[in-house]
């Protein structure tokens, strides 16, 4: 799943747990970016927001530089972050059910006022900002992705299963003007993280996004690691600022790229990218990097996730917005970015699609289903059939 | 290691808002486990999120349903060592203690991983006061599995036992710990 469970002190807060993040220029309003970020996986209709967290999207002008024979992304100093937090839950008078409100602190420190589950969400300035309950948006047929790590191929179905089918999670949705947002501050190419910080005067980074399935299909398996073979990596990983990582686990998360990545590439027997005279994998520095890239100067696609990664690797200029969108089907993009490097057929997981797509309106989410399945019988009933299938 | 004026400059989530989570988490296993879409791991799940809910809120009710869910759960999964996992933690929440020792046995002659039973043991013992044979439980437990829950444990239990809280989990692995159980009973 993209990001949702991703390590175990997620797992002990799913309020603070990162589920996705999605940029994307608007389809619906020109010249506005859209910044969506999902928490609380597998969320209960009544869920709420931590009043003890701060959702934040940070947003950093890129370039695109070559060292070595590759190109590199290189991250400008300019921040522009959006920080929603919200109040405990109050009930109006008169009123039994209990009503959250939530502040949307924009990069120029302006403060919006919304509350939780407003489907008009609230406008001031230019700026759309909606947060509540919705559809998870994710899809991904995770017992293909079990039955591929155990049987060291790929074991795709043709159609798949959705783990993720029916699933709710909490959504913060921010649509903002690009010019309004960014200024004459470069562009048009940003790096975009997602990151859940505790408020309070010691502020903590409990999770951070930049790519998605990076930590849970990537980083996760341990047993190709030649350094920590017993290492749950995602919790040190999540405490990191993204765009600046501390010198003190790099080599961890170094080696566990190498190893993954090359397990990765290994899944259609063939090698697409060969390591360097170090033992380094070609796409390893690239991931370290852990952000998205979107260019606000395009128009909405809906699959462009990576793309803008691969021109680089290619040393061509991209041609879509990259970014994310809500449908983007990012568990074929990434099994064939790691696998075959584009040198050979899509990777399909046999699942396209959510359980409903996304809308092209604001706030772009689907509404939520009232009455959720239960995910861990879910996982536990799907493990049981990849099981069966590797057998 | 931060260091911290006091608690209050660390911000922690409002107990309205994690009594609502945990009480949506608890209707959502209940709905699925009335429409019998449940596996035992689930049904085990939902019984220790009701005597979580019972231990904030007090409320003997969350208790009395745990119990009547794992006594339900051991009848349908007698061969499954979650059900009698499950089972002891409600019966141990009622002070049936023997009777919650005998399900830890049952638990681990059907595969229930030692380290998590020794760690339930402990409890147990340190409930009865019985802080050297606690003691055991925790050292097991943290040697077998050195994770955070089993190692936070360890000094607060040899302060219990009358130990200096400071030393580390490093002596050879206790051997009493399964015989002190029985000997309980």
């Amino acid at each position: 799943m993209a990001d949702h469970f991703s390590g175990p002190r997620a797992i002990a807060d799913p309020a603070a747990d990162i589920a996705d993040l999605y940029i994307f220029p608007s389809p619906e309003r020109p010249g506005h970016l859209v910044l969506v970020l999902t928490v609380f996986p597998a969320a209960a209709p009544s869920a709420l927001f931590s009043d003890a967290v701060a959702y934040r999207f940070r947003l950093r002008p890129v370039t695109v530089t070559t060292a070595g024979a590759r190109g590199v992304f290189e991250v400008g100093q300019t921040e522009y972050a959006f920080s929603c937090t919200f109040a405990a839950p109050v009930k109006p008078d008169g009123s039994e059910a209990l009503v959250q409100a939530g502040t949307c602190t924009t990069p120029t420190g302006e403060v919006i006022s919304f509350r939780v589950n407003d489907e008009r969400g609230t406008e001031s300035k230019g700026l759309r900002v909606f947060a509540g309950l919705r559809l998870d948006p994710f899809f991904i047929d995770l017992p293909g992705v079990l039955a591929t790590n155990k049987l060291r191929r790929l074991a795709f179905k043709a159609k798949g299963d959705n783990i993720l089918e029916d699933q709710n999670v909490l959504s913060i949705v921010v649509e903002a003007e690009v010019a309004a947002m960014f200024g004459a501050g470069g562009g048009p190419l940003f790096a975009v993280v997602g990151e859940t910080v505790t408020t309070g005067k010691v502020p903590i980074r409990l999770e951070r996004f930049g790519r998605p399935e990076l930590k849970n299909v990537v980083l996760s398996p341990k047993e190709f690691d030649p350094v920590n073979r017993d290492l749950e990596i995602r919790d040190l990983y999540n405490q990191e600022d993204p765009f600046h990582l501390a010198r003190d686990y790099v080599g961890a998360y170094r080696a566990r790229l190498n190893a993954n990545l090359a397990f990765f590439d290994g899944l259609d027997d063939k090698t697409d990218w060969p390591p360097d005279e170090h033992g380094n994998h070609p796409l390893t520095e690239l991931l370290l990097a852990d952000f998205m890239v979107v260019d606000v100067s395009k128009p909405y696609a809906e699959d462009s996730c990576y793309e803008i990664e691969r021109a680089l690797l290619k040393g061509i200029a991209p041609e879509t917005c990259g970014g994310r969108s809500l449908n983007d089907d990012i568990v074929d993009s990434l099994y064939t970015l790691l696998v075959n490097a584009g040198n050979g057929p899509r990777i399909r997981d046999g699942v396209d699609q959510a359980t409903q797509p996304a809308s092209r309106s604001f706030p772009y989410l689907v509404r939520p289903n009232p009455n959720p399945p239960d995910l861990k019988a879910r996982v536990a009933a799907l493990s049981a059939s990849a099981k069966g299938v590797a057998r | 290691m931060i260091g911290l004026a006091n608690d209050a400059e660390l911000a922690t989530t409002s107990g309205v808002i994690a009594l609502v989570n945990l009480r949506a988490q608890i209707d959502g296993l209940e709905s699925q486990a009335a429409a019998g879409r449940l596996a035992p791991a689930q049904r085990a799940s939902l019984i220790d999120l009701l005597i979580l809910g019972g231990h904030v809120l007090g409320r003997i009710a969350d208790y009395e349903r745990a119990a009547a869910l794992a006594e339900q759960l051991v009848h349908d999964a007698p061969a499954d060592d979650i059900a009698f996992l499950a089972r002891a933690r409600t019966r141990a929440t009622f002070h049936r203690f023997a009777a919650a020792l005998a399900d830890l046995d049952a638990a681990e002659r059907l595969g229930s991983d030692r380290a998590g039973l020794d760690a339930e043991r402990a409890a147990i013992f340190q409930a009865l006061g019985r802080y050297d044979d606690a003691l055991a439980f925790r050292r097991n437990a943290a040697e077998s599995r050195p994770d955070f829950a089993t190692l936070a444990r360890w000094p607060g239990s040899r302060r219990n036992a009358g130990r200096s809280p400071r030393q580390s989990v490093c002596s050879p692995r206790g051997s009493g710990a399964t015989r002190m159980s029985r000997r309980f009973r």
